[in-house]
């Protein structure tokens, strides 16, 4: 009798905190996606609709079209390509790179350790419309414009936003793990793939996705270091549509849409891998 | 500085020698991008900073001219630092807050939680030009959805774009939207908390406001310390979001410093006074950021930490 | 999601965003050595008495391969006349019609190589949003584009990097004041040489909708009106709670104040002819007046569209059919031939009073050439095509723009046109070069006035326009001052 009281009991707690789980999600769900709408109803208007005043609402007709024509107006495809490869490239050197580097910087002790980790935060607060010039005029030096080399090389370099992010991930797991893993005769790039990589899951899964978005939506690099149109990508495309006086509203935010497809895609997926950390935590415990 | 580090070379054991080989090894790709595509450009603005340059022709050096001007005659410096840091003020706060309650909220065993946690990050992904122009329209005064949804409840919204009192509002807002990207980071944060120590609070009879307070801010503090130092850079680059909705209007209450920084750079093609406003930016949130860390230590928890 | 999910996916996305860009328009080859003519059937759109007709022809095109051209060593001396040599074309896209944009220009290449084919033409269209800082930066590293076109205000010429045009105009057998309309001269000279040339004819003037005038049972306007009977049809078109507007908003981008000619037609300049004075300029009783009677029009008299909708469509809010008057250029007319759904009609600004002429507001982009151009001969030769009659003709049949050369618009007998004999008129007219375009410190110093002034007056209240402008005009002159100062260090 009592255990079945204290089930049932546990039961409606649950009831509860899942309702409530829920009903915060939704006002969250709700507050952020209702701009959406306008992207949506805006993508979907004929060029009659645009300048209906008041706005309407609700598109009559629904002018789907409008996707079909961003590939008539711009070679979309050829745009989505260009920034995949790009992204691709891109994502392999932040991984590689920011792992390899936060590392050093969270486990590793030597000397100027902290003065340089100082440094490569420093590095992040020079604001990038000055720094632009002379690093166009580098570039331009060694013979990379018009190339996608400026704007995937750096990668390798890793991104101070990234490897701050690593370091921080990696100084919250326990030190004794590299040790044992030191006592029973590891290497440090062993530890590292083997240990360290294993439960940093979230973390890599982070960083590939902020470079994935990063990369789609940067307008500014591949605008200054590409002249030719058969490798520029989508963000710089999607600018087309934004003249200096007038704005193909309705492929403007058709486009916009269809560009955030991949990475949405990819969060999608990369989420259950975020998840993963749980059972990693569990295993630690 | 580098007679300490012979010094602290010599005192070290082979061990301790290994290890530093290692750790510059390992930070070794970071070491040579830094060399090779970050310092000289550095180093070139802040040098430029000391001269008059057009972008298109020789730069001619002035010395302090810039920054003698900047200091004593510019009003236009003065009104973009106190709408930067007014934005800071309002805009950091909110965003951590928000960014944490989100992630909270999503950091449940729920059916469907996947599927939220993509549309929440989804504003995230939106191309920024995009993002902005969308906010126009809902802050639009007049036919905006923002206004419409307050006049259902009978309220009259404010002309928000067109009003200096809550421009910069309209801005905190086009901020916000994006904060998915940082409760993302946050969520990441929480799944690396172990269970076994709310369990443990469990026990010991803690409550949920206990567990939050013990449990999870420190534990999430090395997360909420990189939020805050990369928000703080974030905000003082706020650009692109003013550039296309305010233009710094009106009455210049959404005048950036990035957007007075470009204005001089690419408008009147000033670079060397740009750079001298960027330098002295780039001081500022310096200063602050080593506060932030000198002040870490009091509150950041860290798992493993090495001195 | 482990590593293999995630090379997966990668290598899903890179096959899809293939085969769609497979499906891509062919028009996008930039670095064209190699050229084949096939026939092939083409869309024209032409406008003929302000109307748009499209119509397919036969027309033999010229398809490109795109072949990666070697990087030389940059010859020190010119090349001579029978070397082959590439000159670099740079424009920007204009945010609609973007796909007939791109194929204006790679027409105009194409049929320039044909009459000259030892110069080939790399065309290269940009994003109108951070083309300068494109050209620019280029331009500093020594990448820049040997032809290009923008929109700077004549002074730029001090800072030295565009090419004075002068000899070569000289040398040329063309008068320039025969060859372009006015407006084309006045934007491309500064301080007595030319730094440029036109690239288009652009003139303001305005739409009215004849189905509201008739429902208002108003006469439609016509040329020799003036600023009260504008300002007495705004009054009867409007009716608030139908959400009917006299006239668009006119604040922002196509404003009563900056971009159009209410200003010059009200004895009022802004800023000084050669852009470095705004004292004595913006706060003579002239400019308060001005700046007076465009604001009641929204402020008092309540006739204006709200001012969130002319921010987001600028003059095409005309397109809504529920604005009666509206400012707009040559640059909207495609859009309204397309789009507008009821009846209207265009005139000519209105003038101050009986007494004075008006004074037109026109405008045009200009083709530069930089400094570093190494073949500047040969650069020349494409400038003064693509100024002239022959490359005109193709301009105006594409109907992306309007040329700047009177004789094509002859040609074409648009002076008999309904709707562009209106813009002919304006480009005869006396005009002066856009307040705007005249100080490249103007977004810097000045532009900001105009928004503050009407926030203060319209959206607060506060009727004191001298008295704001008593602070504003002096910091502006001393931002100026600064600015032009540091040109002289």
């Amino acid at each position: 009798m009592s255990v079945y009281t204290s089930e049932s009991k546990w039961h409606w707690r649950k009831l509860l905190t899942t309702t409530r789980g829920y009903f915060v999600l939704l006002i969250f769900a709700v507050v952020f996606l209702v701009p959406f709408y306008w992207m949506f109803a805006t993508a979907l208007k004929g060029d009659e609709q645009l300048f209906q005043l008041p706005p309407a609402w609700v598109p009559n007709p629904l002018v789907w079209e409008n996707f079909a024509q961003v590939f008539k107006e711009v070679p979309f495809g050829r745009f989505l390509t260009n920034s995949v490869v790009l992204v691709v490239w891109n994502v392999v050197g932040q991984v590689v790179s920011c792992t390899l580097i936060a590392y050093g910087f969270a486990r590793l002790r030597f000397p100027g350790r902290d003065a340089l980790f100082l440094v490569l935060l420093a590095t992040l607060m020079v604001p990038r419309q000055v720094t632009l010039v002379p690093q166009f005029i580098l570039f331009a030096k060694l013979g990379w414009v018009n190339t996608y080399l400026p704007l995937i090389l750096p990668a390798f370099t890793g991104s101070p936003f990234l490897i701050f992010l690593m370091r921080q991930y990696m100084m919250t797991i326990p030190l004794d793990l590299d040790e044992a893993a030191t006592i029973d005769g590891a290497g440090r790039l062993q530890i590292l793939r083997h240990v360290i990589m294993p439960i940093s899951g979230p973390a890599l899964v982070l960083v590939a996705v902020f470079t994935f978005t990063d990369v789609w939506n940067d307008f500014m690099g591949p605008l200054i270091y590409l002249n030719d149109p058969e490798k520029f990508t989508v963000s710089l495309g999607l600018s087309f549509f934004q003249g200096a006086k007038e704005t193909s509203w309705h492929l403007l935010m058709a486009g916009s849409l269809m560009s955030m497809i991949p990475p949405m895609i990819l969060f999608f997926l990369a989420q259950k891998r975020l998840l993963g950390g749980l059972a990693a935590a569990g295993i630690k415990g | 500085m580098s007679k300490n580090f012979v010094q602290a070379w010599r005192g070290m054991s082979v061990a301790k020698r290994q290890e530093a080989v290692a750790g510059y090894f390992f930070i070794s790709p970071w070491l040579i991008g830094f060399i090779v595509f970050i310092a000289g450009p550095m180093l070139a603005s802040f040098v430029i900073s000391f001269t008059r340059w057009n972008i298109v022709s020789d730069p001619k050096w002035v010395g302090i001219a810039n920054y003698e001007r900047i200091f004593t005659a510019d009003k236009d410096f003065i009104q973009a630092l106190k709408v930067t840091f007014k934005y800071a003020v309002i805009f950091l706060p909110t965003f951590t807050i928000v960014g944490l309650a989100m992630a909270m909220a999503l950091n449940v065993k729920l059916k469907g939680v996947g599927v939220i946690r993509t549309l929440l990050y989804l504003p995230y992904v939106v191309p920024g030009i995009a993002a902005t122009l969308v906010w126009v329209w809902v802050l639009n005064s007049r036919f905006g959805l923002l206004n419409t949804i307050l006049s259902w409840a009978g309220i009259e919204g404010p002309n928000w774009f067109g009003d200096p009192k809550s421009a910069l509002y309209g801005i905190v807002m086009i901020g916000l939207w994006g904060v998915g990207g940082s409760a993302v980071i946050y969520l990441a944060g929480l799944q690396n908390i172990p269970e076994r120590l709310y369990e443990a609070a469990v026990v010991d009879g803690a409550n949920e406001w206990q567990k939050f307070w013990h449990i999870t801010i420190p534990m999430l503090s090395p997360t909420i310390l990189y939020q805050l130092v990369m928000g703080l850079i974030g905000v003082f680059q706020t650009f692109t979001s003013s550039f296309v909705a305010t233009g710094g209007g009106p009455l210049k209450s959404t005048f950036f410093y990035m957007l007075y920084i470009y204005n001089k750079a690419w408008e009147s093609l000033r670079m060397g006074y740009a750079s001298a406003l960027a330098w002295i930016l780039f001081a500022i949130i310096l200063l602050i950021t080593l506060v932030v860390f000198r002040s870490s230590p009091l509150w950041v928890h860290y798992e493993a930490e090495r001195k | 999601m482990n590593a293999k999910k995630l090379v997966g996916f990668m290598l899903v996305l890179l096959a899809v965003t293939a085969v769609l860009a497979a499906c891509a328009p062919q028009t996008v080859e930039v670095t064209r050595v190699i050229t084949e003519t096939v026939t092939e059937q083409v869309e024209v759109t032409r406008v003929v008495e302000g109307e748009v007709i499209t119509e397919v022809q036969e027309v033999p095109v010229e398809v490109t391969r795109v072949v990666e051209v070697a990087v030389e060593p940059e010859p020190v001396a010119e090349a001579g006349e029978d070397e082959v040599v590439t000159i670099s074309w740079w424009g920007t896209e204009r945010g609609r019609d973007t796909a007939e944009t791109r194929e204006l220009h790679l027409q105009l290449a194409r049929a320039f190589e044909e009459s000259h084919p030892n110069t080939k033409i790399a065309v290269s269209l940009f994003p109108s949003r951070g083309f300068s800082n494109r050209v620019l930066t280029a331009i500093a590293a020594n990448e820049g584009p040997d032809i290009w076109y923008h929109y700077f205000a004549t002074d730029i010429a001090t800072q030295g990097f565009l090419e004075d045009l002068t000899p070569y105009i000289e040398a040329s057998d063309f008068d320039p004041a025969e060859r372009w309309f006015p407006i084309g001269q006045q934007r491309a000279v500064y301080d007595g040489r030319y730094y440029g040339v036109p690239r288009d004819a652009t003139a303001g003037f305005i739409a009215y909708n004849k189905d509201m005038f008739d429902a208002a049972g108003l006469a439609y306007p016509e040329e020799g009106w003036t600023i009260a009977d504008y300002r007495d049809m705004a009054i009867a078109l409007t009716d608030v709670a139908n959400d009917q507007y006299g006239i668009g908003a006119i604040v922002g981008t196509p404003g009563c104040f900056q971009w159009s000619s209410f200003s010059f037609n009200m004895g009022a300049d802004f800023v000084s002819l050669d852009g470095s004075q705004v004292a004595g300029y913006m706060d003579t009783p002239e400019a308060v007046a001005a700046l007076k009677f465009c604001m009641d029009l929204t402020a008092t008299d309540q006739v204006a569209a709200p001012s969130g909708l002319q921010e987001q469509f600028g003059e095409l809010v005309f397109l809504s059919g529920q604005v009666g008057l509206q400012h707009i250029s040559t640059w909207e007319l495609p859009a309204i031939n397309e789009q507008a759904d009821f009846n209207w009609g265009v005139v000519a600004p209105p003038r101050y009073d009986e007494n004075t002429d008006e004074i037109a507001w026109t405008d045009s982009y200009v083709y530069y050439m930089s400094a570093d151009t190494v073949q500047k001969q040969r650069a020349w030769e494409f400038m003064e095509w693509l100024s002239g009659p022959e490359a005109a003709m193709i301009m105006a049949e594409a109907g992306v723009w309007t040329p700047a050369v009177p004789s094509v618009w002859e040609e074409l007998d648009w002076q008999n046109d309904p709707v562009l004999s209106v813009a002919w008129n304006e480009l005869q007219k006396e005009t002066r070069v856009s307040n705007y375009e005249r100080s490249q410190f103007y977004w810097d110093c000045v532009g900001d006035i105009f928004y503050d002034v009407w926030t203060n007056y319209v959206d607060l209240g506060d009727t004191d326009i001298e008295g704001f402008l008593a602070t504003a005009v002096p910091d502006a002159q001393s931002c100026l001052d600064d600015n032009y100062a540091s040109l002289d260090q």
